[in-house]
């Protein structure tokens, strides 16, 4: 479904990632391991099409995400549909007025009933325990509560592949057991789950595959999720417990 | 281990009056509650459709301008009473501050024309007062964001709507920011700034940087929700009994104005 060939960028003449390449079939449930500035945050934003690819290829679902593909608006909306994005930060992604609105905000932007709108938005204030915040305004929420109003924006356009950029910062171990369950039973639903993440031992029985990029920026490890937290010498080695 | 980290430090500290940042601490933090208090749903008069609010007190405004009648401005008068015993104590004092001021800047202003003939002077005064208070118990018990949202009733386009949303929520957002800063500033200057106004310009730097980076990043957000260039919202607001019986009173203060 998802396949990078030989991506390298650079901001100011920084190397950020140096030739990657993988590939993620529909279904997986990917995490994204790494140690602080390997460039696991700008890898997701090239997942997500908000970054142009000057050197290597980025194909989704046969399709190529080019400059000319992110250009045409109709393509693009389509996209953003398919793929989720959590941000890291979520301050950054919540603009609206009132959580209902966040949520709602995605549903908005197609041609839904808003009968549907609003009973999708129930559902996933219900999956993530948030109906008591409805009225609320997303921005003087606590940490923890804004992520999962972020997720929940997220989950209301019922993407086939949620990616997620450390969901589990500033977040309580009741509701870290919450987004596991979630993670668990969405990829259970057949979405393809792609994580990056530095607790990555919290999320044990969720990951099947993971990618391990170094702080050279490259791919060090590409394959199974188990046998990489099995590998303590390799965690260690590369910076990454 | 360094030997200097093993011992103990017997600095003489230069103890300085801390009032530059003490005062801009507590206007940031009373900046940040006062948007905060968005959130604080409450009862009553609190609950009531900001629509509502806005629209019958603008009404209420031009009416009381254009009226020289003494019972309406009485009628009025009674009428801001009654809102301010509904509200918060807290909320009563700051109404009943803010009038104080209103009604001795005015009297000082047009108090003095009585005296050369102005029979209307007092009748003025009280007007002004009435109409600042009802501005402020309207802003007071209101979501801001909701009080923008109510001008859509008169066709003013989304993205401007948006835009003043954005804005209060930079506006919170960096000022949290330059609260956290200034907080670290007085804790690691240990009581002692040399030139505590050139910190500011640091600050503002940090916050400059800071609010281009989220709105770069808040793009990006629009981008992955599938925003299309419109912006379609709605306010999730039950329309119930309260504002029906608040629009009960306002249209008899209305009526007032052509009957009396």
């Amino acid at each position: 479904m998802i396949e990078i060939k030989n991506l390298t960028c650079k901001l100011n003449e920084n190397v950020v990632l140096d030739d990657i390449s993988f590939k993620i079939n529909n279904g997986e449930s990917v995490a994204i391991i790494g140690p602080n500035g390997s460039g696991k945050t700008t890898l997701l934003r090239f997942l997500n099409g908000l970054l142009d690819i000057k050197k290597g290829e980025y194909i989704f679902d046969g399709q190529r995400i080019d400059n000319k593909f992110i250009n045409d608006a109709k393509k693009r909306k389509i996209f953003h549909k398919r793929v989720g994005f959590v941000f890291q930060n979520s301050d950054n992604q919540l603009f609206c007025k009132t959580v209902f609105n966040e949520v709602a905000f995605g549903l908005f932007q197609f041609d839904i009933k808003y009968e549907e709108v609003e009973k999708r938005v129930f559902d996933c204030f219900k999956l993530l325990d948030i109906e008591h915040l409805k009225e609320r305004v997303p921005y003087t929420l606590s940490g923890g509560e804004k992520k999962k109003v972020a997720i929940a924006s997220t989950l209301a356009l019922n993407p086939e592949v949620l990616i997620l950029d450390e969901p589990l910062n500033e977040i309580d171990p009741k509701s870290k057991r919450k987004i596991k369950e979630l993670l668990k039973t969405l990829n259970d639903y057949g979405k393809t789950i792609i994580c990056a993440t530095h607790d990555f031992e919290y999320f044990k029985g969720v990951f099947k595959k993971a990618i391990v990029i170094s702080s050279e920026h490259k791919i060090i490890y590409d394959g199974d999720f188990e046998s990489l937290i099995g590998n303590k010498e390799f965690l260690e080695q590369n910076n990454i417990i | 281990m360094m030997d200097w980290l093993k011992e103990k430090d017997e600095f003489e500290f230069k103890i300085r009056n801390e009032s530059f940042i003490e005062k801009t601490l507590s206007s940031l933090l009373s900046l940040i509650s006062k948007i905060r208090r968005f959130d604080n749903k409450g009862r009553g008069i609190y609950r009531i459709h900001e629509a509502f609010k806005l629209y019958f007190t603008l009404i209420n405004i031009i009416l009381l301008s254009l009226s020289f009648n003494k019972f309406y401005i009485m009628l009025n008068a009674s009428y801001v009473i009654l809102l301010i015993i509904l509200l918060e104590d807290k909320d009563v004092l700051r109404i009943l501050n803010i009038s104080l001021v209103a009604f001795v800047v005015s009297s000082l202003i047009i108090g003095p024309s009585w005296f050369w003939g102005n029979k209307n002077a007092v009748l003025v005064i009280v007007k002004i007062t009435i109409s600042i208070s009802l501005t402020m118990i309207m802003s007071i018990t209101s979501n801001w964001h909701n009080i923008i949202s109510a001008f859509r009733l008169i066709k003013v386009p989304n993205i401007v709507l948006f835009i003043f949303n954005s804005a209060i929520r930079f506006i919170y957002l960096l000022s949290e920011r330059a609260y956290a800063i200034l907080c670290s500033l007085k804790i690691r200057s240990v009581g002692y700034i040399k030139k505590p106004y050139n910190t500011l310009s640091q600050i503002m730097y940090n916050l400059f940087v800071t609010s281009i980076d989220m709105s770069f990043k808040m793009d990006e957000a629009l981008e992955c929700r599938c925003f299309s260039g419109e912006f379609k919202y709605k306010i999730y607001k039950r329309i119930g009994k309260v504002e029906f019986f608040y629009s009960i009173i306002n249209i008899i203060i209305i009526l007032g104005f052509f009957i009396l």
